[in-house]
């Protein structure tokens, strides 16, 4: 009786788990295309609608495209394992930084050369291209960028400085110390953030190629003592700067100035009136900073079930619908160009600013390298900053360090 | 029954020999047919730079015509399709579906791979490195047809030393059947191993006592089995080696007469193309080169490595079942079945979770993977001991830099110093802090004791990340409450992350906060369990209050305290959220612990090898440690 009983209750549950077999296949007429973002909210759900729309638009194709929020900790490195095992997304989308790595690591993503038409290239401006483009191939489309503009308090500041001498003079005026107000702050010892000094200076943390680190060169050193002047002699900037404490001292109204991207917008209160401008003219060049900028790129992976039509998709997603529907309803900074002279797009302020801040920027080097390149950069910074050790000295210890590293790679190339 | 474990040998002997057989041969085919292609593709690389060279000298022809000359006149040339570069455009093709296009035209999209491999073989023309091309300038792939083998290869095009496109040319090669003769040998070698076994086993093997040694059946007869198993496989691989040298002189043969007879078109021509290939002009000479005698080497070498693990192997599984083992194994199985079963998930888990990812990343450290050549193949990136070799034998402590002497943060021996003054302080502190706050509330004579105890776990329930970028916080120069209070004093505020000692201190100061709770918990947990009896005879004999916590209490909490050290020992060893969060290392890298370390090297400097040969290194670390404590403390049980 109790064997009969199991024998019922195995052969139910094998039937209970083909069930799904059968689900699958009856789905699987409809050839499924995946698309991997990081994005959240309201980038979310304009992304989610944007690719609904394409897939109405292929309907009697029998393919549709799929998109996958994933965590954005691990997202990187799930690119890295999963494509070269051939898993993973069909198209994906991912800042300029990483496409360097991937190459060089290979069997990642895709050229494009072979699909993409000049005629389809007009839409971008020559800078985003290059951010996607590798060793003269093009490795994918760009699909908006972000960098770091002037952001202030407009309680504090009447009108945005327009050169770094009008910006030292009022942030001192502004510095009380006692209370713990800045007339500037931002992550001076991120070179992230210290690329807008350095690009100005024509500074460069490579050369042509990645292969060889250029840090103690003296177009870099004259920046960083540029930047210490503002924190040594002037005074204008607080210590051990994060973003977390920058953030939380222009919410408190205790920073006037700072140096920051779009992801910060949302996290600054509701109470504080503020305004975007783009950075100053540096007095001594009579050039602007130039803020390192990052595009984010739509990639067509190397395992790529259908290349073709993944083309296709990513050059929808960049086209003049898609982008205004990215820019208006996501807050992206969309890189089709066109779209700016939407109405839309016009009356956004914000979102001007930082497209006034585009013209200066500098796209920021894809070297597969520049991974190096961060945190010794930020230890010699840091000894900079707190004394330890004079520009210089800091500066090529960080260069000895990054050309040792290149060499620990290429070694095994 | 003694019949019946003779057999099991014999046939055990047997089956193991003939799988071991097969994976010998098995291996012989492989490397002849390696050897075979590798021989094939020099030689279909070689007729395609002849064709490419051919088709950039035609000034005459068209190209196409030139196309149509140049498969007539080899018959091994099954098509010639050339590629422009830019536009992707066929400006030549003698390929059936090409026949009625009007020359160039656009390649269709489905043949794209064409195109791709024309823009890798552009990418690595144009990187060269000290005059030698980084990566092979041709690629070649086998096209499988029903009646004949074609190698596909595709050749960069040059007009005037000029990169205008490719070359795809179709050659045809021969198939290759790998003779019979090795099986005869097998068969000899059989009937002669079966012939010894007979022999054996006709002469009773007891039990052997030496003099001095005695010799089991069992181990007598393994030995035999051994011996007579190793006999036949060396004798074996002989021949192996021996069939395979012959075959690979072949291979030679083969590629110097097809290069002699180019050779005698190209005499007085351009060569560069086969320099271009990476092919040494050496190589156009007589077989006695010794870029072939060590081609010829490094093949066998890699034959014989092989057919020596496959013996390693086969011996191993030899023992297992000739010595009984296998059946031992079996019956423990059979008896213990329901055990077995209930520890199978757990099993499962640990092989996925614990076993899978540690021996990945062992085997991970002999090699020199880094971000750049993951997708190459195992043996490629070999490199055996270097990576242990580099962290353990780098004994440069001081670095010069600018003219001043300064401390290598990054040398290992430093980071290991820095690992064992973290570990050891925070214990101390940890202990010692949980151990006066247990005993403070194991007085019943403290009011709200229920209160103090919810509140001195508080530490302990928050995520500790959340807790160490509080601290990270409190420690901010400017801003930090540390400092403001030191200022509310009169005293300056201290550059907490400026040097590495007060540096240290911020994390010391952190994981003491998260780490008390434990111990306070687990040092309380062992104070209720000492009986008061014992306090009191103590009382009695006249103890004060120390003497009865030195000679009662300490021993006591003894059995609990050591597994609370040695566990707290291994967490703060490989403390990696505190160490991370907050001092994140600084000044300059000074205070990072091994497990921080390993991290930066694997995920910021990509060098993931190196990063896995370190974390084995800390696991050796901590072995030996455990391994260590483990002895002290049972000796000091047995000596109390």
């Amino acid at each position: 009786m109790k064997k009969q009983f199991g024998i019922l209750v195995t052969g139910l549950l094998t039937l209970v788990s083909l069930l799904p077999i059968n689900l699958v296949h009856a789905q699987s007429e409809m050839k499924r295309m995946l698309v991997w973002h990081a994005y959240r909210g309201e980038e979310k759900s304009a992304f989610e609608n944007v690719v609904k729309r394409y897939n109405k638009k292929i309907e009697d194709k029998k393919i549709y495209f799929k998109p996958l929020a994933v965590p954005y900790d691990a997202y990187a490195d799930k690119i890295s394992a999963a494509i070269p095992r051939g898993k993973g997304p069909d198209v994906f989308i991912f800042a300029q930084d990483r496409l360097g790595g991937w190459i060089e690591a290979g069997n990642t993503l895709e050229s494009i050369d072979f699909y993409a038409e000049d005629e389809e290239l007009e839409r971008f401006p020559d800078s985003l291209i290059s951010t996607m483009t590798y060793n003269d191939t093009l490795y994918g489309l760009p699909f908006n960028f972000k960098m770091p503009a002037m952001i202030y308090n407009k309680k504090l500041v009447k009108n945005a400085p327009k050169t770094t001498d009008e910006l030292t003079a009022l942030a001192e005026k502004i510095t009380d110390k006692k209370i713990g107000r800045f007339g500037l702050a931002y992550e001076y010892s991120n070179f992230f953030f210290h690329s807008a000094i350095l690009n100005a200076f024509g500074g460069k943390v490579f050369q042509e190629g990645g292969l060889v680190s250029t840090m103690v060169s003296k177009e870099n050193i004259a920046s960083v003592e540029f930047m210490l002047k503002w924190f040594e002699q002037h005074e204008i900037l607080p210590a051990e700067p994060s973003s977390s404490l920058i953030t939380s001292l222009f919410n408190d109204g205790k920073a006037a100035i700072v140096f920051s991207g779009p992801w910060m917008l949302g996290e600054i209160s509701p109470d504080i009136d503020y305004a975007i401008a783009p950075m100053p003219i540096i007095n001594q060049l009579g050039k602007a900073m130039a803020p390192w900028m990052s595009v984010e790129g739509l990639y067509i992976s190397k395992s790529s079930k259908d290349k073709e039509q993944s083309y296709d998709f990513i050059k929808y997603l960049t086209s003049y619908e898609t982008a205004l529907v990215m820019g208006e309803k996501g807050q992206q900074l969309p890189s089709n160009i066109k779209v700016w002279e939407h109405e839309v797009m016009q009356k956004n302020t914000v979102a001007m600013a930082f497209k006034e801040q585009m013209k200066t920027a500098v796209p920021m080097p894809n070297y597969a390298q520049m991974t190096l390149m961060w945190s010794p950069a930020t230890t010699a910074m840091n000894k900079i900053v707190k004394g330890t050790a004079s520009p210089k000295a800091a500066l090529l210890e960080a260069q000895n360090s990054i050309s040792k590293d290149i060499m620990a790679l290429s070694k095994s190339h | 029954m003694k019949a019946q474990v003779v057999n099991n040998r014999i046939f055990s002997f047997i089956v193991i020999f003939t799988l071991a057989y097969f994976a010998f041969l098995h291996g012989l085919n492989d490397s002849v047919s390696r050897l075979y292609q590798q021989s094939e593709v020099d030689k279909a690389v070689i007729l395609s730079g002849f064709t490419a060279h051919k088709m950039a000298g035609s000034d005459s022809l068209s190209l196409q015509d030139a196309a149509l000359n140049l498969k007539a006149s080899n018959e091994r040339i099954a098509d010639i399709k050339v590629l422009k570069l830019r536009g992707a455009k066929v400006i030549a093709s003698t390929q059936d579906e090409d026949k009625h296009q009007s020359f160039p035209f656009s390649l269709p999209k489905d043949q794209k791979s064409f195109f791709d491999e024309a823009k890798k073989i552009k990418s690595a023309y144009g990187k060269t490195k000290g005059g030698q091309f980084l990566n092979p300038l041709v690629s070649y792939q086998w096209l499988d047809t029903a009646s004949n083998s074609i190698l596909r290869v595709v050749y960069p095009y040059l007009v005037n030393d000029r990169f205008k496109g490719v070359l795809q040319v179709d050659v045809l090669t021969e198939p290759k059947a790998v003779s019979p003769y090795y099986v005869i040998d097998w068969f000899i070698l059989l009937v002669l191993a079966l012939a010894c076994l007979v022999f054996f086993n006709k002469k009773t093997l007891s039990n052997v006592n030496f003099k001095y040694i005695s010799v089991s059946k069992n181990t007598l007869n393994t030995s035999v089995y051994l011996f007579l198993f190793l006999c036949v496989a060396v004798l074996l691989c002989v021949r192996l080696v021996h069939n395979f040298q012959i075959e690979q002189s072949d291979a030679i043969n083969n590629i110097t007469e097809l290069l002699k007879s180019i050779e005698l078109v190209l005499a007085n021509t351009d060569m560069l193309w086969i320099n271009r290939y990476g092919l040494d002009m050496q190589r156009l000479d007589e077989v006695s080169q010794p870029f072939y005698l060590q081609w010829m080497a490094s093949n066998t070498q890699a034959l014989m490595a092989k057919l020596f693990v496959y013996i390693l192997l086969s011996s191993l599984l030899l023992i297992f079942f000739v010595s009984g083992s296998a059946a031992k194994t079996r019956d423990a199985f059979r008896e213990n079945r329901q055990a077995y079963m209930y520890v199978l998930p757990a099993m499962l888990g640990m092989l996925v979770l614990v076993f899978f990812p540690f021996s990945y990343g062992f085997i991970l450290s002999f090699t020199d993977t880094t971000m750049f050549n993951e997708s190459l193949s195992f043996s490629e990136r070999f490199v055996g001991f270097d990576n242990y070799l580099a962290i353990l034998g780098d004994f440069n402590l001081f670095k010069e830099l600018d003219g001043q002497t300064i401390i290598n943060y990054e040398n290992f021996y430093w980071t290991l110093f820095i690992t064992i003054c973290w570990t050891v302080s925070n214990v101390v502190f940890a202990v010692g802090l949980g151990l006066l706050l247990a005993l403070a509330l194991n007085d019943s004579r403290i009011k709200f004791r229920w209160f103090f105890r919810v509140a001195l776990i508080l530490p302990w329930a928050i995520p500790n990340y959340i807790t160490a970028l509080v601290w990270k916080g409190m420690f901010h120069q400017q801003f930090g409450v540390i400092n403001q209070v030191i200022q509310i004093f009169g005293f300056e505020p201290i550059d907490w992350f400026g040097s590495v000692f007060t540096s240290f201190l911020t994390g010391l100061t952190t994981n003491v906060w998260l780490g008390f709770p434990f111990m306070m918990v687990v040092i309380l947990g062992g104070l209720q369990s000492i009986s008061t009896d014992m306090y009191e005879a103590a009382k009695i004999d006249g103890a004060n209050r120390w003497q009865q916590f030195k000679y009662i209490t300490l021993p006591s909490l003894k059995p609990t305290l050591i597994p609370a050290v040695i566990l707290s020992v291994v967490w703060t060893f490989n403390m990696f959220n505190v160490i991370y969060l907050v001092s994140a290392g600084e000044p300059a890298g000074a205070n990072e612990i091994l497990i921080t370390q390993a991290y930066k090297i694997g995920f910021e400097k990509m060098q993931y090898a190196y990063a896995a040969a370190y974390s084995v290194v800390i696991f050796m670390i901590l072995l030996v440690y455990g391994v260590f404590q483990n002895k002290v403390s049972k000796v000091t049980d047995a000596n109390s």
